[in-house]
C-alpha cells in the first residue's frame, strides 16, 4: 500500500489536482462570457463564411463576450422569428428589413435600439436614409447593417452588336434599344421584367413607379394614394416593356432574372449589382462588358431620378442591459472601417453598400478582389444612394400595411394581373390600390 | 396465466407500445389544431401579437371572401384533377408491370424513384424543364418542329394548373403503383384462369376480375388520395407560388400567404379551420357511402399481411 504514495504518484496527483482546478477556472471564466447570437437571411456560403470572420475576430477581440452567427432562409424567417418570440428563445440581434420590421415588431419582442444606436454612432458616421427606415415612435429600433438598391444593368457587347451607342437615359429609349435588342430567333430579349408575385417583382416595379414619380405609396394618414397618373404611365410603360421580355417572365424571380442576363437571354435588367461571380464565372464575358446605368427616367418632367433602396439592419431582441452593451460593441466592431470595408468586398460582391460614410471603408472594399474589377458597377450604386427610397417610408407617419404591400406584393401582383390577364394599365392601377385598401 | 389474462396483458402491451404514437399525435397535431381553432376566433395578425376575441368574425369574413370561395373551387378542381390522372396512369403501369418480363424486379424497385426525390428538388428540375426559353421541353419541341413558340407551361394560366398537376402525379404515381401492385398480388390466379379456358378475352378479364377485386384498394385510395392531394403545398408553392395570377391559388397556398405574407394569422386559421371541417365532412360521407368496399379492403390487407 505504502509503494503506492511514492514520489511518482503524488507528482501524479499533483497534476491531476492542478489539471482538476485548472478545470474548474475555465468553467468559471466561461461562466463569465456572455453569450450572443446573432440571426441573419444570407444563406449563401460566401456570405456565410464572411460574416464568421467578423465574429472569428470580434470573439477574439472581446473575449467577454461569444457571438455566434444562426442563418435562416428568408422563406422561412416570419414563421422562425415569431416562434422564437413566442417561446421566449428568441435570438439577440434580428436581421430585418423594413417590411419584415414593421411584422415582427407587432409580436412586442423588438426592442427600442436607440441607446444601442447612439453607442454606435460615436464611432461610426451612418448615412441618414438608412436610419429613418427604422424610426417609429420616437425610437430607433434597429441599427443598419448594409444597404442595397437597384440600378439599370445591361450586356455591353450586346448594346454594341445592335449599335446603340449609350444605355438608355429615358423611359422612351430604354423601349427603342429593348425593342431593337430583342431577336426572339437569337434567344435573346431586351430586358428581363420579373413580372411575377415575388418580391423580386416588387422591387423591381416600384423602382420604375419611383422613376415615373409614384414613390410615395401612402398619404400622411397611411391612406394608399397608388392610383394616379404617374403610376398609369409606369404600369404604361412595363406593359410595353413585357413585350421584350422573355415569354415566361410571369415565373420569373430574382434566380431567374439574374439567370437571364448572364446567360446572355436578356440585354437590360433592373437589379441589385449581386452577381458579379456569376458574371465572371459563367457570362464568357469580362467585367468590362457589364454596364451599370441609373435607372432611367421619361423624358417629360413628370418622373425623377430614383431607385429602391433597402437598409437591412440589425433588430435587438434581448433587453438584458449586459447583452445589449455587447451588441453595441459588436455592431460598432463590425462596422468599423478596416473590418466593415473587408466584409463589404467579400460577402457578396457589390451586393451589400456601406451604410456608414468612411473613405476608409470604400478604400479597403474596392480593393477586394472581384469588386476591384466591377469598380465603376458598383461606383454607380454609391453615387446613386442618394436618390433612392423605400415604399411606405416617405410620409409622416410610419404605416405598418406596409408589411402587407411588401409581403403579399401588391405591385406584382397588379404586374402580374395585367400581363397575364391583359387589362389596361389603369385597371392594374385601380386593383394595386383595391389590394392596399383591403388591409385591414 | 388464462386466456382473458392473455388477452387483457396483451391488450396493455398494445396500448404501451402505441401510446408514443399517440402522445406524438396529440402534441403535433391535435393540440396545434387546438390552438388553430383558439386563433380563428381572435384578431390576432402576428404570431405572438396581442389580440381581441372577435367570434365568428373571421369565418363571415372568409365566406364573403371571394378569392376564399375561388380558391376552395381550384382546390376541388386540384383534387379531382389529380385523383383521376394518377389513378388511370398508376393503374395502368401496374397492370402492365404486373405482367411477367426480364428486369420486373429492377423495374417494380425503382420506379419508387419519384417518389423519394424531395419536393424542392422536384420542383426545381420541372421548372428547369419548363422554362420556356432554355427548357429541354420547349428546345426539344421547337428544334423537332412540334413546336413555333415555347409553351409557358408556369407563365400561362390556363396550362400553369395542368403542368403542376403532371409534376405532383410524378411524384406520387409511383406510391400508387406499389400499392396497385400489392393488390393486384392478392388476386386468386385462379379465377384468371377460368376466365381463360371461358375464352374471356383481356378486357373481360379485366373488367370482370380485376377491377372487381381491385374496387377496395381504389375506394381507400380514392380517400386517402383526396385527403393528401387537398394538402398538396409544397410542389405549388415552389413552382408557381399560386401563379400566374390566382390561376394555382388552392386553399392551403392561399391561406399559408394569408398567415406568413399577409401577416393575418387568424384569418388563415379560420380558412384552415374550415377547410379541415370540409375534408371531415367528405371523409364521413365518403366512408359511409362506400363501408362495403372499406370493410373488404380491410380483410384485403389483413390476408396481404399475412
Amino acid at each position: 500500500m505504502d509503494r503506492s504514495f511514492n514520489g511518482k504518484s503524488l507528482r501524479l496527483m499533483k497534476l491531476f489536482s492542478l489539471t482538476f482546478a485548472a478545470c474548474l477556472l475555465g468553467i468559471n471564466l466561461q461562466a463569465k462570457t456572455i453569450q450572443l447570437t446573432m440571426q441573419h437571411m444570407e444563406q449563401p456560403p460566401s456570405r456565410v463564411e464572411a460574416m464568421q470572420v467578423v465574429v472569428d475576430k470580434f470573439n477574439a477581440k472581446y473575449p467577454q463576450y461569444r457571438m455566434k452567427q444562426n442563418v435562416v432562409g428568408w422563406g422561412e424567417a416570419y414563421s422562425r422569428v415569431t416562434a422564437q418570440v413566442e417561446a421566449g428563445v428568441g435570438v439577440d440581434l434580428q436581421q430585418a428589413i423594413p417590411g419584415f420590421f414593421t411584422a415582427i415588431r407587432q409580436t412586442g419582442g423588438v426592442q427600442p435600439a436607440t441607446e444601442i444606436f447612439n453607442k454606435v454612432a460615436k464611432e461610426v458616421k451612418f448615412i441618414g436614409a438608412y436610419v429613418d427606415q427604422y424610426r417609429a415612435d420616437g425610437e430607433i429600433w434597429a441599427i443598419p447593417a448594409f444597404g442595397m438598391l437597384e440600378l439599370l444593368m445591361y450586356n455591353k457587347k450586346h448594346f454594341e452588336e445592335a449599335g446603340i451607342p449609350h444605355p438608355p437615359k429615358t423611359t422612351e429609349e430604354v423601349l427603342a434599344a429593348a425593342k431593337k435588342l430583342t431577336i426572339p430567333s437569337k434567344g435573346q430579349y431586351g430586358f428581363a421584367l420579373p413580372a411575377s408575385d415575388t418580391l423580386a417583382g416588387t422591387q423591381s416595379i416600384y423602382t420604375w413607379m419611383g422613376a415615373f414619380g409614384g414613390k410615395k405609396i401612402f398619404d400622411d394618414n397611411c391612406k394608399p394614394i397608388v392610383n394616379n397618373p404617374q403610376n398609369i404611365s409606369a404600369y404604361t410603360f412595363l406593359k410595353e416593356l413585357a413585350k421584350y421580355s422573355p415569354p415566361d417572365i410571369g415565373s420569373y424571380a430574382w434566380a431567374e432574372v439574374e439567370g437571364a442576363i448572364v446567360s446572355g437571354k436578356a440585354s437590360m435588367i433592373t437589379f441589385k449589382n449581386a452577381f458579379m461571380n456569376s458574371w465572371i464565372n459563367d457570362s464568357g464575358l469580362t467585367a468590362n462588358d457589364l454596364g451599370a446605368a441609373p435607372i432611367p427616367v421619361p423624358s417629360d418632367v413628370s418622373g425623377e431620378r430614383f431607385s429602391l433602396s433597402y437598409s437591412n439592419a440589425f433588430m435587438v431582441m434581448t433587453d438584458d442591459p449586459e447583452k445589449q452593451e455587447g451588441i453595441s460593441k459588436f455592431m460598432a466592431f463590425w462596422l468599423s472601417p478596416e473590418i466593415y470595408g473587408e466584409w463589404l468586398g467579400t460577402s457578396e460582391p457589390g451586393l451589400f453598400l456601406p451604410v456608414t460614410d468612411n473613405a476608409k471603408t470604400n478604400r479597403i472594399m474596392f480593393s477586394a478582389p472581384v469588386l476591384s474589377k466591377f469598380k465603376k458597377q458598383h461606383q454607380m450604386s454609391l453615387d446613386e444612394a442618394p436618390y433612392t427610397g423605400m415604399y411606405g417610408f416617405m410620409q409622416n407617419n410610419y404605416c405598418p400595411a406596409v408589411g402587407q404591400f411588401e409581403g403579399q406584393n401588391f405591385t406584382a401582383k397588379a404586374m402580374e394581373k395585367m400581363v397575364v390577364e391583359d387589362i389596361s394599365p389603369k385597371e392594374a392601377v385601380q386593383y394595386l390600390e383595391e389590394l392596399m385598401l383591403n388591409v385591414d | 396465466m388464462t386466456q382473458n389474462d392473455f388477452r387483457n396483458s396483451e391488450a396493455r402491451l398494445g396500448l404501451y407500445l402505441i401510446l408514443p404514437a399517440v402522445v406524438l399525435v396529440i402534441l403535433v397535431v391535435i393540440l396545434p389544431i387546438i390552438s388553430g381553432i383558439q386563433i380563428s376566433f381572435t384578431s390576432q395578425r402576428v404570431v405572438g401579437s396581442e389580440y381581441e376575441m372577435v367570434g365568428l368574425k373571421n369565418y363571415l369574413d372568409l365566406f364573403g371572401d371571394k378569392n376564399f370561395i375561388a380558391s376552395l373551387g381550384r382546390s376541388a378542381v386540384w383534387v379531382i384533377a389529380n385523383g383521376l390522372f394518377q389513378t388511370v396512369i398508376s393503374l395502368l403501369i401496374a397492370l402492365l408491370i404486373n405482367q411477367p418480363f426480364r428486369g420486373q424486379n429492377f423495374v417494380r424497385t425503382w420506379i419508387l424513384l419519384p417518389w423519394a426525390v424531395p419536393a424542392a428538388v422536384t420542383a426545381i428540375l420541372w421548372r428547369w424543364m419548363f422554362d420556356a426559353t432554355s427548357g429541354i421541353i420547349n428546345t426539344s419541341m421547337m428544334s423537332l418542329g412540334v413546336l413555333e413558340k415555347p409553351l409557358l407551361f408556369l407563365a400561362n394560366p390556363e396550362i400553369a394548373g395542368i403542368s403542376l398537376t403532371f409534376v405532383n402525379s410524378w411524384r406520387y404515381v409511383p406510391f400508387l403503383t406499389i400499392i396497385f401492385l400489392a393488390s393486384l398480388a392478392s388476386v386468386p390466379e385462379e379465377e384468371y384462369e377460368a376466365a381463360k379456358v371461358d375464352g374471356a378475352g383481356l378486357w373481360l378479364q379485366f373488367k370482370s376480375i380485376t377491377f372487381p377485386n381491385l374496387l377496395p384498394t381504389l375506394t381507400v385510395l380514392g380517400l386517402v388520395g383526396t385527403l393528401w392531394a387537398s394538402n398538396v403545398f409544397d410542389i405549388i408553392w415552389m413552382m408557381t407560388r399560386g401563379g400566374p395570377g390566382v390561376s394555382t391559388t388552392t386553399v392551403p397556398v392561399l391561406m399559408y400567404d394569408t398567415a406568413f405574407y399577409g401577416y393575418n394569422i387568424s384569418k388563415a386559421s379560420a380558412g384552415a379551420i374550415i377547410f379541415l371541417l370540409l375534408l371531415i365532412i367528405f371523409a364521413i360521407v365518403f366512408i359511409f357511402l362506400n363501408r362495403k368496399q372499406f370493410i373488404l379492403a380491410n380483410e384485403t390487407f389483413k390476408d396481404l399481411s399475412k
